[in-house]
């Protein structure tokens, strides 16, 4: 089996990484050979961020992933599906939130945020989705949940349905909170 | 069942596994998990140093009453930490002493990114370079078990990547040590006793060369013979991705002293041999003393790359020893905005950047920053600091630039900027040395009580131990006041009138001035003592009939929890807001309420 490469970009603070665990812990329960990076420079809060998730039945090595390597591009905000799509290899995959984190720059005036993102790649990427996760998550009741909405498409995405992600997320988030995630992973995994 | 753990993690749990009982810390990026999770095991003593050569020699005592004992630090902790490092060389030590050092190839959050493999050679000790978590486990057992029979420290060389990458482990138990026998023998370097020493480490190489070159972690895999690689850390794997099959691989784990009887042997048998690691070429260079022919760096930077800074990639393999190029859709430019770090909403610094930022324009000052959070203080909105060079170096920068203006008639005023870890760190040490020596700059302390840019560790006027229990925190104006230091004045930096009065008057003055800003971090749990002493605001709206949409408090405060609504041109708080009260204080139209203060 070729090896698979994940990479999940956001801004600090959105769950990208919460959803890069529940996907690896997955992907390793049932039986995958799994390593996952996690990069967040020096930023606590606020900054651009990805997690590389890399897997497959047999050997992995790499545990980054770099320009033109992943299957699929998950970005959890719209400018940083830009700045990442070059780690997408030709024909893979993108699930693009449609939902805007001003940066600094731009809350203080020095830069406008980007028009035509989505488009851009959109004209780009075949294999494209784009959808509001942000304002799904308010639907069933969390926005803080859009990662799990998007974590359920890119398992659509990437055919691993079979594995028992009800499970995954009761082990690795607080009890209260696991029916509401398992809700959002659902219907992202309808949105594709 | 395997477990799936960062590299950090790993350490943790292969201190544990091998029965080790202290460990000690200062932190830094990116080992600064280790020590967090070594102290989830209560049967090892886990303390937060104030800095990295506290953290190593105390270790190094803890060592010499014979139990296993560990410190971590980051890869310039080790510069802090070199003198013990360095001088535990010769004497030794009875007990097992490990020490995690954790370089960053590609400085994601360090001034430097130094090649401490560098540091063994030069230190003589003995160097393991896991490649991944399950590694970091078994060389650490490993390490303790040379570490007692040698007498020596031996030092676990991670990379960031190995340390935040997560890769499945399998746990064992812990086997609990028995203390080493303490010898009775005096371990103090005087020159008479220092020819034995010498002697003793001869022989200590000689054996450690015989334990390298048979070490289970330098291993030879025979694939196709055409090429040989000799990889060491998580480039090995991306040569494995690249090269499969079709190379034989020599992958080295215990580096210093390097297997040179495997390596000349290796090179006997393959044909083209590559060196593939990342930063300086320490491996590189270990064949080329030895007249062994290969490739290495220059492959590198014939392919166009750097391959002395940053880190390895699969493609950057494949460009350069396949020719093939990385096919990717180029993000457009013009949508690429700068998503830089900013300071947190409520974050305390904010204040005290902000007044510092208006006293630049006023005054002819020249800041000297430090390391922490408040390192952003010199970009944008703010621009209030024009040098940074080390932990603790503010304050001594400030009191050597304060002298030479005063000698050379330049009326300018040295400010030193240091946050409270950083100041219990080392700029302590440049504080008594300004007092001392009648310097006059004007030193800030951030006192936000935590070490916040890392995480959260605690230090000594934090009010916690590393564990969670309370304790009655360091003063940081006694601490000043011990020195002989007059003028010491403590502010809130959430008051932003306050705190400009009081940076007013150091810098018209020419005396040395400590100014505390003192307000806890915004993300910090607060101690009982911290929740009754720091009130911030009930509420902060703003009133858009007032709002002029001049966006100035957006342009001078740079804070996350506010936003600009472009269609109704006007300024709105948004879910970031903690409601601190800093736009109230710099809203020109008085557009913005706060509540309950």
């Amino acid at each position: 089996m070729a090896i698979n490469k994940i990479l999940l970009s956001g801004v600090g603070g959105q769950g990208t990484i919460l959803a890069a665990k529940i996907l690896s812990n997955g992907l390793l329960y049932a039986g995958y050979n799994v390593k996952m990076s996690e990069i967040h420079g020096m930023s606590q809060r606020g900054g651009s961020v990805t997690s590389h998730i890399v897997y497959s039945k047999d050997e992995v090595y790499a545990p980054v992933i770099d320009k033109g390597e992943a299957d699929i591009l998950v970005a959890f905000e719209e400018m940083e599906a830009n700045r990442w799509i070059e780690y997408l290899k030709m024909g893979g995959k993108v699930v693009i939130n449609d939902y805007q984190i001003m940066s600094i720059p731009i809350l203080v005036g020095a830069f406008e945020y980007p028009e035509g993102i989505k488009e851009y790649i959109k004209e780009n990427v075949k294999d494209c989705i784009i959808y509001d996760a942000a304002k799904i998550a308010r639907e069933i009741g969390n926005e803080k949940v859009m990662n799990m909405v998007l974590l359920g498409s890119l398992i659509k995405a990437m055919n691993l349905e079979h594995i028992s992600w009800e499970k995954v997320i009761k082990d690795n988030v607080k009890e209260q909170f696991a029916d509401i995630n398992i809700k959002a992973l659902k219907r992202g995994m309808e949105l594709i | 069942m395997k477990k799936f753990l960062t590299g950090n993690e790993a350490v943790a749990r292969g201190v544990y596994e091998a029965g080790a009982t202290f460990a000690s810390a200062y932190p830094g990026t990116p080992s600064s998990e280790i020590l967090k999770e070594v102290g989830e095991y209560s049967e090892i003593y886990s303390e937060w140093a104030t800095n990295e050569k506290v953290s190593l020699e105390a270790a190094i005592g803890s060592a010499q009453a014979g139990m296993r004992s560990m410190a971590a630090m980051k890869v310039v902790g080790l510069n802090v930490a070199a003198d013990p490092f360095m001088s535990i060389s010769l004497p030794g030590i009875d007990g097992g002493l490990i020490l995690v050092v954790c370089d960053e190839p590609g400085y994601y959050s360090s001034q430097d990114e130094q090649d401490n493999r560098i540091f063994a050679e030069f230190s003589n000790m003995p160097m393991f370079e896991p490649s991944d978590s399950g590694e970091v486990i078994d060389m650490i057992k490993d390490a303790y078990e040379i570490s007692e029979k040698q007498k020596t420290l031996v030092t676990i060389r991670m990379t960031g990547r190995i340390c935040h990458s997560k890769t499945p482990v399998t746990f064992k138990e812990r086997v609990e040590k028995e203390p080493e026998n303490i010898s009775k023998e005096p371990k103090v370097p005087l020159p008479a006793a220092m020819v034995g020493m010498l002697a003793r480490v001869n022989k200590r190489t000689k054996e450690l060369t015989e334990l390298s070159n048979a070490s289970k972690y330098n291993y030879i895999e025979y694939n196709s013979k055409d090429i040989g690689i000799i990889s060491s850390g998580v480039p090995y794997y991306y040569a494995k991705e690249v090269f499969g099959n079709k190379a034989s691989y020599l992958k080295i784990g215990f580096s210093y002293p390097m297997p040179m009887e495997m390596i000349k042997e290796f090179a006997r048998n393959v044909g083209k041999l590559i060196v593939i690691e990342e930063l300086a070429p320490y491996i590189e260079n270990h064949l080329k003393n030895e007249g062994i022919e290969c490739i290495g760096k220059d492959a590198f930077v014939k392919a166009g790359f750097n391959p002395y800074t940053g880190e390895y990639s699969v493609p950057m393999l494949k460009k350069t020893f396949f020719n093939e190029d990385s096919k990717y859709i180029q993000a457009k430019r013009e949508f690429i905005v700068p998503r830089p770090p900013a300071l947190c909403a409520g974050c305390p610094h904010r204040g005290t950047f902000y007044v510092l930022s208006k006293i630049r324009k006023k005054y002819d000052v020249i800041v000297h920053g430090d390391i922490g959070c408040y390192g952003l203080g010199a970009i944008p909105p703010f621009n209030a600091v024009d040098n940074v060079v080390c932990m603790g170096a503010s304050l001594s920068m400030a009191h050597g630039s304060q002298v030479s203006f005063n000698r050379r008639g330049i009326k300018k005023r040295s400010i030193g900027v240091i946050g409270d870890s950083t100041f219990y760190h080392t700029g302590v040490n440049s504080l008594m040395n300004t007092a001392y020596n009648k310097g006059t700059p004007v030193v800030c302390i951030l006192d936000n009580k935590t070490t916040a840019m890392t995480g959260h560790q605690e230090n000594p006027g934090s009010g916690r131990l590393l564990a969670g229990s309370e304790v009655e925190p360091s003063k940081l104006e006694d601490v000043c006041a011990s020195f002989g230091i007059k003028n010491i004045t403590i502010v809130n930096p959430m008051n932003l009138t306050e705190s400009e009065e009081a940076l007013t008057k150091a810098v018209e003055s020419d005396e040395l001035h400590v100014i505390i800003f003192r307000y806890p971090c915004v993300m910090k749990k607060l101690t009982k003592q911290e929740s009754i002493e720091f009130k911030k605001p009930a509420s902060v709206t703003i009133d858009s009939k007032k709002c002029t949409g001049c966006k100035v408090c957006l342009k001078t405060t740079g804070c996350p929890g506010l936003e600009y609504d472009k269609e109704n041109k006007k300024v709105n708080t948004n879910s970031a807001c903690v409601s601190c009260g800093i736009c109230a204080q710099v809203c020109p139209a008085k557009a913005i309420e706060r509540a309950g203060v």
